[in-house]
């Protein structure tokens, strides 16, 4: 398990499909230059193979205990004009973007 | 002339109620200074007109006997903090014209005690850096220089803008926040006191996040005992944060200076085999003597898995940054750069909205979150998260406090290291384990390397015992060397 | 790995050009949680509202807002997940879902993935030809609504309105049980039922407040699985039962002409009642699940859960056989009571202290029908359950025949009178009193006296006499009084 390296490699296509993902435009002379960071930062980071994480449990936050709940009150809303006040493009109270085809 | 460089949080706070000078007279010297300090680049957007009404009102307020605990006392705020009416931008083009119709928890809490908002600092990118070099407004510059270069340095990162403006005498006390080391690392490179709170201790609510597990805000001040009485007011329990915790908030101020005699002081011996400046390690030894002089035991740690935090930080980090910034998408606010159609417009809007680090840890955090991935990344840097958690948790069993550098090295060149981000990352690399644990950290300056730059001591301490850093971090500014910025080069 | 699949038993096929195909269905159900405020915000979750007036600047996710979950959309989801009999799990984690569509103002759904609050349970549905079958549920889990977009307002544009951006939803996910539109439209009404019994979704599916994502797939009898699509969306429980009719049909279609079934989400278009291929979703969804990091896991404690437990209401299954035990009631008349509790408990008003059977034939009947008719429901009803217990009332002592009776429940209807004030007023009371019924028999003989002969014949003329006798009362006479006298006075 410890060292079972995952060799991922990174590839121009990688980059755009997460791109893609992300919703990021790439410039295509971007791409190579990304390839190369990205596939450093990855490298790096796969250090953490050498560490044997077996029958440990993920950590997602240091604070122990669990969600506080909050009451079912209605105790907001009702502020159009916050909401919309940097919106770039708006009518009748609705945001407004490129027709979106289902 | 009121003697802004000599001044700290606690003596104008003094001086304003003890009326040595007034609100509004305070506030005019720091606006001029201010005015005069552009070429330091730290203000993303001033509020003077606002600040001199809420100045005047402070006078009033002092005058009638109905100061509160810091009446008039200006501060100024990372561009992370959103500030009703007042532009927000996270030093990001995609948020350029935000003005948020909200005020942050922490914010509102310091106006609450009678602060004035001086204007928004700079910040790398959605906190994004360890230089203050990816701000949308060009790089913040470090007011130190070395006494043999005349080269710009960089105020550290990302708390860049607070740390400079605190350092340069600009505002007493400035807000920040710390991700893995954003507070601290800057702090250092400036020879300002930075305080990262126990994850949960202050709110996050409507502070820009960067990544959610790990962001915590925190002052950056001149002395310990600044940083101490900012905590107080900063610190609390927030029914609108799910991850702000319930435990009581104490006045700090009261464990400045405590004895710490027969207290223990851990020194991790894996900390010793790292790539550590040489003024840096002397430096690092001479707080061991320091702390042994107090009464202090020394006692040698282990945190064997502290290498790894490096890696483990930058995937869990840019994976909920990849998460928390997909809301500046061009639709809601912020800016917006349309195409053919709405593809486009959302690849547009991020490509040019972002800048090349946020792009980076975007793309970075959406490769291990994504299918096919996550357990040999994501989920790795958790298991290891819970290994460097664990390896504190079995420290702190026996020690009351952990002492390291705050930093490898001392403040950098601007440019120096931009074009790789691997050596930029590295600068944090005695910091991050902290946050990985959401530990409370200090960095309080401990001398001038031989450049005559400042250096900083890091002391961590266990959960929500923050009192502690406060008692160990006087020794350090006690014990050392004077620290005064002789020139004044900027102004 | 197909084997996961259930009873091998074929209970419903349709047919091919070559031989008989099975269908197989799972169900995804999006029920809106019934609560004031949304799942993380404070702003209202109430249907409708002026566009942007429901969302607060947690909902139009501006920078550095946080979630804060709300502990009655909390209970609502364990509630739920009781009432289908389901492991509730003390430890759920919320996780992000990411993806970016402008009426999802994060670029995330908060929901939950790997550790959803309910586990395994089970819904028990009859079917119209009498028999029960077993759906088993998967799980349930909590997650924020999406904003609503608007297509057709504007040429170019889509409009967005986050008037439902993070109301509460339960996703009720079931194993591929169902075997038929039948079954899945039966399904779903029951689970509508149980909702509404829980309070925890009105199952209004109009408003949205019910939609299902249907997984269909057909094989062979005895096959393994076959390659599945997903129609997302449906909102009515017709279109569920029309969808899948034309899904199934279409994939058989399919297959019997050599072509393979693509796995892929489809769309079922009301207008046409065929289902299509949604070609905008099918590029490659990777959606990122990871651990909502600006919330803790949600731990439940055990007195959480039985305090929850205590609050259940009777369900429809043990309704249905509480009714059948205590009102010796079938079990076709106790289904129709059940599958709404105001109808069982009307039912239970009506038949206190009267029978049971009479109760419910005139529920289901009179009632029912008029209700029909007024487009009202039974909590509306013009007659209330004691104003329809005492017409019963009279019907048993006499005083009012069934027909009479009829008349006067129209009248309540139309007047929302008690009948007995009804039958006083109109003087509508049933003559029985032997005497009086004979006089009037006897003036009918005596003024057709040329039919009584021909009746002696044909006594199906019998019904005449009776006729004129009960219209010279005004329809008051007792019809089995005027029966026996008219007999006996002809001579049959």
């Amino acid at each position: 398990m410890v060292n079972k390296v995952n060799q991922m490699t990174i590839t121009k296509d990688t980059i755009r499909k997460i791109s893609n993902l992300a919703k990021i435009s790439i410039a295509d002379q971007e791409v190579e230059k990304l390839e190369s960071e990205i596939s450093s930062i990855i490298r790096w980071v796969e250090a953490l193979n050498e560490v044997d994480t077996e029958n440990v449990d993920p950590m997602s936050n240091s604070l122990t205990g669990g969600l506080r709940m909050r009451e079912d009150l209605v105790t907001d809303g009702n502020k159009v004009s916050d909401i919309l006040s940097n919106s770039p493009v708006d009518d009748e109270n609705f945001f407004v973007v490129p027709k979106v085809i289902e | 002339m009121i003697d802004l460089v000599s001044s700290d949080l606690v003596s104008i706070r003094n001086s304003l109620q003890n009326k040595e000078f007034t609100a509004v007279e305070l506030l005019s010297e720091y606006i001029e200074r201010i005015t005069k300090s552009s070429k330091l680049n730290l203000f993303n957007t001033t509020n003077f007109e606002n600040a001199l009404k809420a100045a005047k009102e402070s006078d009033q307020k002092i005058i009638r006997g109905e100061a509160r605990s810091l009446e008039g006392v200006p501060i100024g705020v990372k561009d992370l903090f959103c500030t009703a009416g007042v532009r927000t931008t996270a030093s990001s083009k995609i948020l350029e014209n935000f003005v948020p119709a909200y005020e942050s928890t922490i914010t509102q809490k310091l106006y609450d005690q009678g602060m004035i908002l001086l204007g928004k600092l700079s910040n790398d990118e959605f906190a994004m850096g360890s230089s203050n070099e990816t701000s949308s407004s060009g790089p913040a510059v470090n007011p130190w220089k070395s006494c043999s270069s005349d080269k710009e340095l960089v105020p550290g990162g990302s708390s860049g803008g607070s740390s400079g403006a605190v350092a340069a005498s600009l505002c007493p006390f400035a807000t920040a926040t710390d991700t893995g080391g954003s507070i601290r690392q800057p702090a250092a490179f400036t020879g300002t006191v930075g305080l990262k709170p126990t994850y949960g201790r202050c709110s996050r609510w409507g502070i820009v996040a960067f990544a959610s597990s790990l962001d915590q805000a925190g002052p950056i001040t001149k002395t310990v005992a600044d940083s101490a009485l900012a905590l107080k007011y900063m610190a609390g329990y927030d029914e609108k944060d799910s991850t702000s915790a319930d435990v009581g908030v104490e006045d700090y101020q009261q464990f400045v200076g405590q004895s710490i005699k027969g207290m223990t002081v851990g020194v991790p011996k894996e900390y010793e085999e790292l790539d550590l400046e040489d003024d840096i390690k002397l430096n690092w030894h001479d707080a061991i003597n320091w702390y042994k002089s107090a009464g202090a035991e020394i006692v040698s740690i282990s945190l064997p898995h502290s290498k790894y935090a490096l890696p483990a930080y930058y995937i869990i980090a840019p994976a909920e940054a990849s998460s928390n910034l997909a809301r500046y998408d061009g639709v809601k606010y912020g800016t917006r750069i349309t195409g053919d159609d709405l593809d486009d417009l959302y690849k547009n809007t991020r490509g040019l909205g972002f800048g090349a680090e946020v792009k980076r840890r975007i793309l970075i955090g959406t490769y291990v979150l994504s299918a096919g991935y996550y357990d040999a990344y994501y989920l790795k840097a958790q298991k290891v998260r819970r290994l460097i958690h664990s390896d504190f948790v079995e420290a702190f069993k026996k020690v009351d406090v952990i002492m390291t550098p705050t930093t490898p090295t001392t403040a950098f060149g601007i440019g120096e290291n931009l074009s790789d981000p691997l050596k930029m990352y590295s600068n944090d690399i005695l910091t991050v384990p902290v946050n990985l644990a959401g530990l409370p950290a200090i960095s309080i300056p401990s001398g001038l390397d031989s450049q005559g730059l400042p250096m900083g001591i890091q002391i961590i301490t266990n959960h929500f015992n923050e009192g502690k850093l406060f008692q160990f971090g006087s020794i350090v500014e006690k014990s050392r060397s004077s620290i005064t910025n002789q020139s004044e080069w900027w102004l | 790995m197909n084997d996961i699949n259930t009873t091998s038993e074929v209970r419903h096929t349709i047919e091919g050009q070559g031989g008989e195909w099975e269908i197989i269905i799972g169900l995804e159900i999006h029920a809106q949680v019934t609560s004031e405020s949304k799942l993380f915000s404070g702003s209202s979750a109430a249907f409708g509202g002026t566009p942007m007036s429901h969302v607060s600047l947690v909902d139009a996710a501006m920078p550095g807002m946080l979630p804060v979950i709300n502990k009655h959309c909390v209970r609502q989801a364990v509630k739920t997940g009781l009432g289908l009999k389901a492991k509730i799990n003390s430890y759920s984690v919320f996780d992000r879902k990411n993806y970016f569509y402008p009426d999802l103002p994060q670029g995330y759904q908060i929901s939950q993935f790997k550790y959803p609050i309910v586990g395994e349970g089970e819904v028990k549905v009859s079917l119209k030809n009498g028999e029960d079958i077993i759906v088993r549920i998967e799980r349930l889990h909590l997650e924020q609504d999406a904003g609503k977009s608007f297509h057709d307002v504007d040429p170019e544009n889509s409009y967005i309105d986050l008037n439902r951006s993070g109301v509460a939803l339960m996703e009720i996910v079931t194993m591929p049980d169902l075997r038929s539109a039948e079954e899945a439209k039966s399904f779903v009404t029951k689970l509508r039922t149980i909702l509404r019994y829980l309070e925890t979704c009105d199952g209004n599916m109009e408003e949205g407040s019910l939609r299902a994502d249907i997984n269909v797939s057909v094989r062979r009898p005895g096959d393994s699985l076959g390659t599945r699509c997903e129609i997302k969306n449906v909102n009515s429980i017709r279109f569920i039962g029309m969808a899948i009719e034309y899904e199934a049909q279409r994939q058989v279609n399919e297959i019997e002409n050599g072509r393979e079934i693509i796995q892929e989400t489809r769309l079922f278009d009301v207008s046409t009642g065929e289902t299509r291929s949604m070609r905008s979703k099918e590029e490659a969804h990777d959606y990122r699940y990871f651990p909502d990091p600006d919330l803790l896991p949600l731990n439940l404690e055990e007195g959480f859960i039985k305090e929850i437990t205590h609050e259940l209401p009777e369900l429809p299954d043990n309704k249905k056989e509480r009714l059948i035990k205590s009102y010796g009631l079938n079990s076709y008349d106790a289904d129709i009571l059940v599958s709404d509790k105001n109808y069982a408990e009307y039912f239970e008003s009506v038949a206190n202290g009267r029978d049971p059977k009479i109760s419910v034939n005139w529920i289901t009947g009179e009632l029912f029908s008029a209700l029909n008719k007024l487009n009202l429901d039974i909590q509306d009803s013009p007659v209330s359950s004691n104003q329809l217990g005492e017409l019963i009332d009279l019907i048993s002592d006499g005083t009012l025949s069934g027909r009479l009776a009829k008349d006067v429940f129209e009248i309540m209807l139309e007047t929302k009178k008690n009948p007995k004030l009804i039958v006083e007023e109109k003087d509508l009371s049933q003559i029985t009193d032997e005497s009086s019924i004979e006089k009037i028999v006897n003036k009918i003989i005596e003024s057709n006296f040329d039919k009584v002969a021909e009746a002696r014949e044909k006594p199906k003329l019998i019904g005449w006499f009776v006729g004129q006798v009960m219209k010279e009362s005004q329809g008051k006479a007792n019809p089995a009084t005027v029966n026996d006298l008219v007999k006996k006075k002809i001579g049959i």
